[in-house]
């Protein structure tokens, strides 16, 4: 190899290494499984995952705005509010993961997920 | 622990079919070994076969035959709609099922996709004797003892277990309605037939350093490389169009872990074709290939160890329900990290390469820094996917689109560079690379699309997003299971129907998306929520008498009140109670809207779910409710998407450059150049 093939190689290397560790960095989300750890910490955006309390669910068409309840492994409930798109399987989707922070009494979602239909298992 | 299942008339070929691959491995080992000290340094020629290689021939068909057997009996309990005391046809199949989707449903779920999948490979492993013409046997023992390892995952998850408290008359209740697409029927077999092409070229490196001949490997392995990277390519585009139209998600990648898992193993194996044609050409690159084909095999089985071993979809530490695959999968992927890593630190002697080593060219330093990138970016997305495993943290989306960035314009350039160069690229190559060049620029231009969310009362006013004024029309019923809700849109004195489609399963509504393709951009309408006079009240069949169930007439100013209903044959009883008075008994039958108060009930759509831990059957109804001062609303959210066709476009050139380049090295071995080159 010449000598410039060489430094392009260990320039681009250290560079895209730099760069991907300050996004990485940047990008990570506390993920918190429990109620009590999302309450403990408003204001903080994170990323919970419960189960979705189906008979919990309301939409307000006015505003756009979904509500529902998320219970953690504990049993402790969680009161999320959401303003945009619905995922398509959200209604038959056991669990949904939510991207946001802990506000008064609620957390604001974000973004809101639910696992890939693909993954479900019949149980 | 590992709770290994009992031997049924149904699971037997799995377990011959496993023991089959373990003795195909060690015999070919053991013929490999005689040839090996027969010929030392002589020539590789076609001797007679000996009776182990005959006898290991007779195992590796045998293999084969046995899986296949299974998946096809599999495939046939699924399709005689009768035994539905098989959990797995119970869990992913019923008999109302179209029929594509019950072949499909063969591949729906772990069990029978692992069986698919092992099938696939137990033929491949045949298919690399039949090329290799016998001559490189451990290369064969590799890929058998990696089904056979493989194949007992299917031991320990049985594709024929029993469905737990079966009585005779239950029916299962389908394949889920979102995997009711043709893309994603076929996407699985797809990615599948890559997976075991791309699992193929680190059986040619085992094969090389055993017979200590290090160059030899590169022509070999170049056509499963390139075929198994269009198939994996392909079948990850198949996925990426069902998502954008299915669901409603509103894009066509997520950067989610299962896509991830998918892209590594593509990124190393776009690697691994342009350093095989680099060591090819110049004779060198021959670690730096061995360690690429190695990482390849370790990405494909990290990617059936993250979707299989269930720590993606549950992501929480506490919830490896079925302990036993799991804990499998764990101790597997620390074994093939650990022979992965002897095989590329092995000194490999021997290492004559096909031609003399040649200085690269500057056409051939261009390819290596494309390498390189590659490389880079499969361990970004590598240690994005990864690190949410350690640390209980969870990776943003922006982290893989400001890394995929440098090394998408990294591409271009380098692409471009290679045009000044005096290399000739074959039209296969030009039309995959335009491609990469299309695809992303269309990626770039539609991941600035803006979303708006349009709320509409039905036939009321219409509500402007993007250029485009909405309106709704209201819901009709189409057949069974299947709802439209009906939109217009306009724009330019122009107007067109915006059909949004929901499907009914297991008592749940699916609603899809529409998305309407132009070239410039698409509009993309996703359904937030529809219906909202819609009422769902359930019951359990068991309880007698009313059931309590006040379910509220949205929409209404005064609050009108279900107070219980009862189910019977094609009809529901609602004791209904009206803001005054006394509480009025309807029966309400499907498709006869009945009139109480001023308001209309129709029973859209009766609900009959036998829970499947049978603890009880829950009957229920859908009751749309109109009329009065109900206003139906509904919200959608639109947007519009520029240059998603830009992506489409460059996928289908990939694709058709990818099988172009495939069948030219699939032919070029044929003809033995695999052979004649290497001598």
């Amino acid at each position: 190899m010449t000598k410039w093939a060489t430094i392009a190689g260990v320039v681009l290397v250290a560079a895209f290494g730099v760069l991907g560790f300050v996004e990485l960095m940047q990008s990570q989300i506390p993920y918190v499984t429990s109620v009590s750890d999302v309450k403990a910490a408003p204001g903080k955006t994170m990323q919970f995952m419960g189960a979705i309390e189906h008979n919990s669910v309301k939409f307000d068409a006015q505003d756009n705005m979904l509500a529902f309840d998320l219970r953690d492994e504990a049993g402790q409930k969680l009161s999320v509010s959401y303003h945009g798109v619905k995922p398509a399987n959200f209604d038959s989707a056991p669990r949904a993961v939510v991207t946001g922070e802990f506000a008064d009494s609620a957390f604001v979602a974000k973004q809101l997920m639910t696992s890939c239909p693909s993954k479900y298992q019949g149980k | 622990m590992i709770n290994a299942v009992q031997i049924t008339s149904d699971n037997f070929p799995i377990y011959l079919a496993v023991v089959f691959s373990l003795l195909g491995a060690i015999l070919y080992c053991a013929a490999g070994a005689a040839a090996r000290r027969v010929d030392e340094d002589a020539e590789p020629t076609a001797t007679e076969p000996s009776s182990v290689s005959r006898w290991a021939r007779f195992c590796c068909y045998g293999a084969a035959g046995s899986f296949s057997f299974a998946l096809l009996y599999l495939l046939m309990q699924i399709l005689s709609r009768a035994r539905y005391d098989l959990s797995y046809v119970y869990g992913y199949s019923s008999p109302h099922d179209e029929t594509i989707y019950r072949v499909s449903a063969l591949w729906a779920g772990q069990e029978g996709s692992m069986l698919l999948w092992l099938t696939l490979c137990a033929w491949a492993a045949v298919l690399i004797a039949a090329r290799t013409r016998d001559r490189m046997r451990f290369a064969v023992s590799f890929y058998m003892l990696t089904v056979a390892v493989f194949g007992v995952v299917l031991l320990i998850s049985d594709p024929f277990a029993r469905t737990p408290d079966f009585r005779p008359g239950m029916v299962g209740s389908g394949l889920n309605p979102l995997l009711q697409n043709p893309w994603v029927a076929i996407h699985p077999p797809v990615i599948f037939l890559g997976y075991v092409a791309l699992m193929v070229p680190i059986a040619f490196v085992v094969d090389a350093v055993l017979r200590r001949r290090c160059g030899e490997w590169a022509s070999v392995a170049l056509p499963w490389t390139v075929f198994g990277w269009v198939c994996l390519g392909t079948g990850i585009a198949m996925g990426m169009v069902w998502s954008y139209e299915v669901l409603g998600w509103g894009g066509y990648w997520g950067w989610d872990p299962v896509e991830n898992a998918s892209l590594v193993p593509w990124l190393i194996s776009c690697a691994l074709i342009h350093g095989l044609l680099v060591q090819r050409r110049t004779g060198r690159l021959m670690l730096a290939n061995r360690a690429l084909a190695v990482s390849l095999f370790v990405s494909i089985i990290y990617a059936a160890f993250l979707t299989r071993s269930g720590v993606l979809s549950e992501l929480s530490v506490h919830s490896f329900g079925d302990g036993g695959a799991y804990t499998y999968w764990n101790s597997v992927m620390a074994v093939v990290v650990l022979v992965g890593l002897a095989i590329v630190v092995l000194r490999c002697r021997g290492g004559k390469s096909d031609t003399a080593p040649r200085n690269l060219t500057s056409a051939d330093k261009l390819v290596v820094l494309g390498v390189v990138g590659l490389v880079l970016f499969s361990i970004a997305v590598l240690v994005g996917t990864s690190l949410p495993l350690v640390t209980q943290t969870v990776i943003k989306p922006r982290f893989y689109n400001h890394l995929a960035a440098p090394i998408a314009l990294l591409v271009v350039l380098l692409t471009t560079a290679l045009a000044f160069t005096r290399r000739r690229l074959t039209a296969a190559s030009q039309l995959a690379h335009s491609g990469v060049a299309l695809l992303l620029i269309g990626a770039i231009f539609s991941a600035g699309a803006k979303s708006a969310g349009v709320s509409l009362d039905k036939n009321g006013p219409s509500a402007k997003a993007f250029g485009y004024s909405f309106s709704y029309k209201g819901r009709r019923a189409e057949g069974a299971g299947r709802e439209v809700a009906q939109f217009t849109a306009k724009k330019d004195g122009r107007q067109f129907d915006v059909p949004i489609v929901t499907r009914f399963a297991e008592g749940r509504a699916v609603r899809f998306p529409y998305v309407r393709q132009r070239i410039i951009s698409d509009l993309y309408v996703a359904p937030v929520e529809i219906g909202s006079a819609t009422i769902t009240p359930t019951a359990s069949v068991r309880e007698e008498g009313w059931v309590a169930l006040p379910a509220e007439l949205p929409g209404t100013e005064a609050t009108v009140t279900i107070q219980g209903m009862q189910v019977e044959q094609n009809m529901v009883k609602l004791k209904y109670q009206p803001v005054e008075g006394e509480p009025s008994v309807v029966e309400a039958f499907k498709g006869r809207p009945v009139e109480v108060d001023g308001l209309t009930l129709e029973v859209m759509r009766l609900i009959i779910v036998s829970s499947k831990d049978m603890s009880g059957v829950t009957a229920g109804a859908d009751i749309a409710v109109s009329g009065g001062n109900i206003k139906e609303t509904a919200v959608i959210d639109v947007s519009v998407k520029p240059l998603v066709s830009l992506v489409w476009l460059g996928l289908l050139l990939i694709t058709v450059g990818g099988i172009m380049a495939a069948a030219n090295r699939i032919r070029e071995g044929s003809r033995g150049r695999d052979w004649d080159s290497t001598h």
